[in-house]
């Protein structure tokens, strides 16, 4: 397959990464505000089915720890089973 | 309308496909797939029964849940056929046609054995797509899928004819007959079901089972792929909802299914790959939901199996447009296609928002059923298993697979955008899959049981989001610091390298030892043989104790010493 690979200079995404970033983090802390503005609110339409769920940030805090949880356990797992990649037709 | 067999039109127009010739073969399939949908929504629905060997079969039932089905494999097969119009190979047209008919006839069958005739036709169509690469690779990785995908079959087959001695009925219904919201044990089930529950558990990719789809799936062609991801693992699901909704171990089942696909998926380098690990973790969160058994339980499953259907599909759609282009869909080649995709990035992005969950796309209005029926029954450690699995869907499915592929490095690559058929396909799957996450309430009124779940009240939505873009931020986090695992050419053992490594390797082995015992024991009896020759040889020589020539008087001596014992013997008498 034939690829031209002129045309390098860096498009919208590449130049604004921090922009991103930022915006990213700034949608993080909203969620935040967002919970704690209507956590009064929350067992009217919502009731928690568990006591961890009426702890502040809580699915914040989970969603966090569980995807880098996720990340280290496939590196731990890389090192067992990562193998050459013409292995099986070697 | 009088009622036809659901499918039966694509399985046999697919057979006069041949006629129209390379070029149009395509759009043959495409007006196929249209014109079984339009028969499918018009006619009756009243059952078909056919007498076989004096058994009476229901070879069309179609109900709630068979209709829902029905419907999205449907459009499925739609949205694939317009995607390949620009294959101009037949085989494939054809396989497709036959592969999503029998499909959609397999979840419509009221018996057991014309759901077994249903089964191995979508394993055998199927595997074409497979083939259809042509290379070494994919037809031993075909053959392996065949191999499994048969023996589901027979398995099923075996426990339809168990279950037959047993109860004297081949109706497929719930084996135990359980309502919605009881539940039971794998060994309430006699050994029929238990087979035919073995069957299923290799279609739907259950734990240790899995592996074929890995296997074979990213080996398939750009098109074929978008094909299997909607309808091999999907009967299975409406096959486990049909006839065992409420078995309390699938529950487990699921949950490992949704857990061990996420860690694999981290460390893939193939993106195909890595959307067929995260099509078993989706499957996970069905089997959990089948377990559960509640109205909830089985309407999210369902709304999660239709969306899921769409979205995946849009996933490998994105894919397959890149191999398309590209030529190769590892991420270790990839990166930086926004600026020669820019479409096929944006469906990218939306099947990727759509599969993690994000409010206004698909997935967030079913997976959350699931989630909710399972919290509702007090299954705190369920929940929380979908809970992680959840954040891992985001890292595979919502980050890894538009990151690598279009963003990431750039590779230096410059390609042109995908062919205007991928386009449009695209286009129609993203379309539903934000019309379903807005317009829900018109997926929930096709659902099997009447539901009143609102799946925007605000705590959903900004739990959701928090959990979502916390995890978002935590890749930023792991790739600032350069903790994110690197993308890395190479092969991941999985379950396949038992059958493609250990077994033959200890096979080979096994025939070293057998030929080394062989070579000894032939060894030995020679050598036993050869002494044995050699005495003969001496004792039976001129020289020998028998080949010898003796003399008379030695005969004679011993004639008379017999003489004498008969007369000493004849005194003592």
């Amino acid at each position: 397959m034939k690829h031209e690979t002129e045309n390098l200079e860096p498009s919208w995404f590449e130049r604004n990464v921090q922009l991103i970033i930022v915006g990213l983090v700034v949608a993080c802390i909203g969620t935040l505000i967002a919970e704690w503005i209507c956590r009064p609110f929350f067992d009217d339409h919502h009731p928690a089915h568990f006591p961890i769920e009426n702890v502040f940030g809580f699915q914040a805090a989970f969603g966090f720890v569980a995807f880098v949880a996720v990340v280290f356990l496939g590196r731990l797992l890389r090192l067992v089973i990562k193998r050459d990649e013409d292995y099986y037709d070697a | 309308m009088p009622n036809v067999p659901p499918g039966l039109l694509m399985i046999l127009g697919a057979l006069l496909l041949p006629f129209l010739g390379k070029r149009f073969s395509a759009y043959g399939a495409l007006i196929l797939s249209s014109a079984s949908l339009a028969i499918f929504c018009l006619a009756s629905g009243e059952p078909i029964h056919v007498n076989w060997f004096g058994q009476s079969l229901n070879i069309v039932r179609v109900d709630n849940l068979s209709f829902i089905f029905g419907i999205v494999f449907h459009i499925a097969a739609i949205t694939a056929s317009i995607y390949a119009l620009h294959v101009e190979d037949t085989k494939q047209h054809i396989a497709g046609m036959i592969y999503a008919g029998s499909a959609i006839a397999a979840c419509c069958a009221g018996d057991l054995i014309t759901l077994f005739v249903c089964w191995e036709l979508t394993a055998i169509s199927s595997v074409v797509f497979v083939w259809a690469t042509g290379t070494r690779r994919s037809y031993r990785s075909g053959m392996r899928y065949l191999i499994i995908q048969v023996m589901s079959g027979v398995l099923l087959l075996a426990g339809a004819m168990i279950h037959f001695q047993q109860s004297g009925s081949l109706e497929f219904s719930h084996f135990l007959n359980l309502s919605p919201g009881e539940t039971a044990k794998i060994f309430d089930y006699g050994l029929g079901p238990q087979l035919i529950l073995l069957a299923f558990g290799m279609k739907a990719a259950f734990p240790l089972l899995h592996n074929w789809l890995q296997d074979s799936y990213p080996e398939a062609t750009a098109t074929g792929t978008v094909f299997l991801s909607a309808f091999t693992t999907k009967l299975a699901i409406y096959a486990l909802i049909r006839g065992f909704a409420g078995t309390e171990e699938l529950i487990w089942i699921g949950c490992a299914m949704t857990l061990f696909p996420i860690v694999f998926a981290v460390i893939e380098n193939d993106l195909r790959r890595v959307l067929a690990y995260s099509l078993n973790n989706q499957l996970g969160f069905m089997v959990v939901g089948i377990g559960i058994g509640t109205e909830l339980a089985i309407n999210g499953t369902v709304a999660h199996a239709f969306c899921h259907i769409i979205y995946k599909a849009l996933l490998f759609m994105s894919m397959g447009a890149v191999l398309y282009r590209v030529g190769t869909v590892k991420a270790t080649e990839l990166g930086g296609l926004h600026k020669s995709m820019p479409l096929t990035t944006i469906f990218c992005m939306i099947g990727a928002g759509a599969i993690s969950g994000f409010p206004l796309l698909s997935g967030f209005i079913s997976k959350s059923m699931i989630i909710t029926a399972a919290a509702e029954q007090h299954q705190f450690w369920v929940w929380v298993i979908l809970l992680i699995a959840s954040a891992g869907v985001m890292e595979h499915s919502g980050i890894k697979i538009p990151f690598f592929a279009f963003f990431a490095h750039d590779s230096g690559k410059r390609v042109k955008e995908a062919p205007w058929n991928m386009l449009i396909a695209m286009g129609v799957a993203a379309v539903f899959c934000v019309g379903l996450g807005v317009a829900y309430p018109l997926l929930y009124q096709w659902l099997p049981y009447a539901s009143d779940y609102h799946p925007y009240t605000a705590p959903h939505v900004v739990m959701q989001l928090q959990l979502l873009l916390f995890a978002a931020l935590a890749f930023v986090v792991l790739m600032k610091t350069g903790l994110y695992p690197a993308e890395i050419r190479s092969t991941n053992l999985d379950t396949d390298w038992v059958y493609r490594r250990a077994l033959p390797t200890l096979i080979q082995g096994l025939g070293v030892v057998i030929a080394i015992v062989d070579r000894a024991l032939r060894f030995a009896f020679l050598a036993v043989f050869r002494n044995f020759l050699r005495l003969t040889e001496r004792k039976f020589n001129e020289k020998g104790t028998y080949g010898s020539t003796w003399s008379t008087s030695t005969m004679t001596f011993w004639a008379t010493v017999l003489l004498a014992i008969c007369l000493v013997l004849n005194y003592l008498k």
